[in-house]
């Protein structure tokens, strides 16, 4: 059995991590706002969450300009990805022991 | 670091709901421009209808077969790009359905009833789709679904002319405004 991921398992990036998961091709970035929305975040919340995804290598941060104005996309890192499967993995491990 | 059975399910629900809520939010975004694309040939049907009375029934067919065209033109793209979204195309097949279906009873029923029910029959078999659709994919279908109905029966207190202005309005606008909220409760793919 994995371990825990410290840093996915906290219950905010947990739900970052699910988003950018179910984004379909997996490879897709998503707009800061709309993450916001669906993980019901504020602001100065995500960023710091997304701060530390981002230092672990799990996300990668996009910043540019759109129609002159700063847009942020976040996505998935293939590292991120294989971390957060690894993760699911091992709570459906945990449900599936204490069942046994 | 340890997570008891408690915690792990709890992590995995919030996981399931997160993930339900993106793959709806992705689908939202990716049916607005078919909902502005019907809304548009909505008004034109009922446009060219005024101005051509008597060619109403082609002109329905045409607007509808345009609309089904493009519809799976729009899919065919996106299917294209992410072959993995088969669900897709059993939307258009229930179009389909819904227009047949709803065709061939117009058709049975047309010198029977109303002229006013006509307005209101086939519009409202689509909006009924998107109700039942919305049982699968959000919220926000069923919702568009039931203001447009809702909207359909108030129009049925008025008379004509203003009956058929207003089953143009409110159908081509519950279609163009529920694209745009579509679009802006989507994420873009």
């Amino acid at each position: 059995m994995s371990g825990a991921n410290e840093i996915i398992h906290q219950a905010m990036r947990l739900k970052i991590m699910a988003a950018l998961n179910a984004l379909v091709p997996k490879t897709t970035a998503i707009e800061f706002t709309r993450l916001k929305a669906l993980v019901g975040a504020t602001d100065g919340n995500l960023g710091a969450h997304l701060d530390t995804l981002e230092k672990a290598g799990y996300i990668v941060i996009e910043k540019r300009f759109e129609k002159r104005k700063p847009q942020t996309r976040i996505r998935m890192s293939p590292d991120g990805r294989r971390a957060f499967v690894e993760h699911v993995a091992y709570l459906r491990e945990i449900l599936d022991d204490a069942g046994a | 670091m340890t997570i008891d059975p408690g915690e792990a399910a709890a992590s995995l629900q919030n996981i399931a709901i997160v993930e339900q809520r993106t793959r709806e939010a992705v689908f939202y975004a990716g049916s607005s421009a078919i909902f502005v694309m019907w809304g548009l040939l909505v008004a034109c049907g009922y446009g060219l209808t005024e101005l051509y009375p008597r060619s109403a029934g082609i002109t329905w067919l045409v607007v509808t077969a345009a609309g089904c065209a493009a519809t799976a033109l729009f899919i065919a793209v996106r299917t294209r790009a992410r072959p993995q979204e088969a669900r897709d195309w059993r939307i258009v097949w229930a179009m389909v359905a819904l227009t047949v279906y709803g065709a061939a009873w117009s058709h049975v029923l047309g010198p029977i009833v109303p002229q006013s029910i006509h307005y209101a029959f086939q519009p409202s078999l689509y909006l009924l789709g998107i109700i039942l659709a919305g049982l699968w994919l959000g919220r926000v279908f069923i919702i568009l679904g039931l203001v447009g109905i809702a909207l359909m029966l108030v129009g049925y207190l008025q008379a004509e002319p203003w009956l058929r202005l207003w089953m143009a309005v409110v159908q081509s606008g519950t279609l163009i405004l529920g694209g745009i909220w579509l679009h802006r409760s989507g994420v873009p793919r």
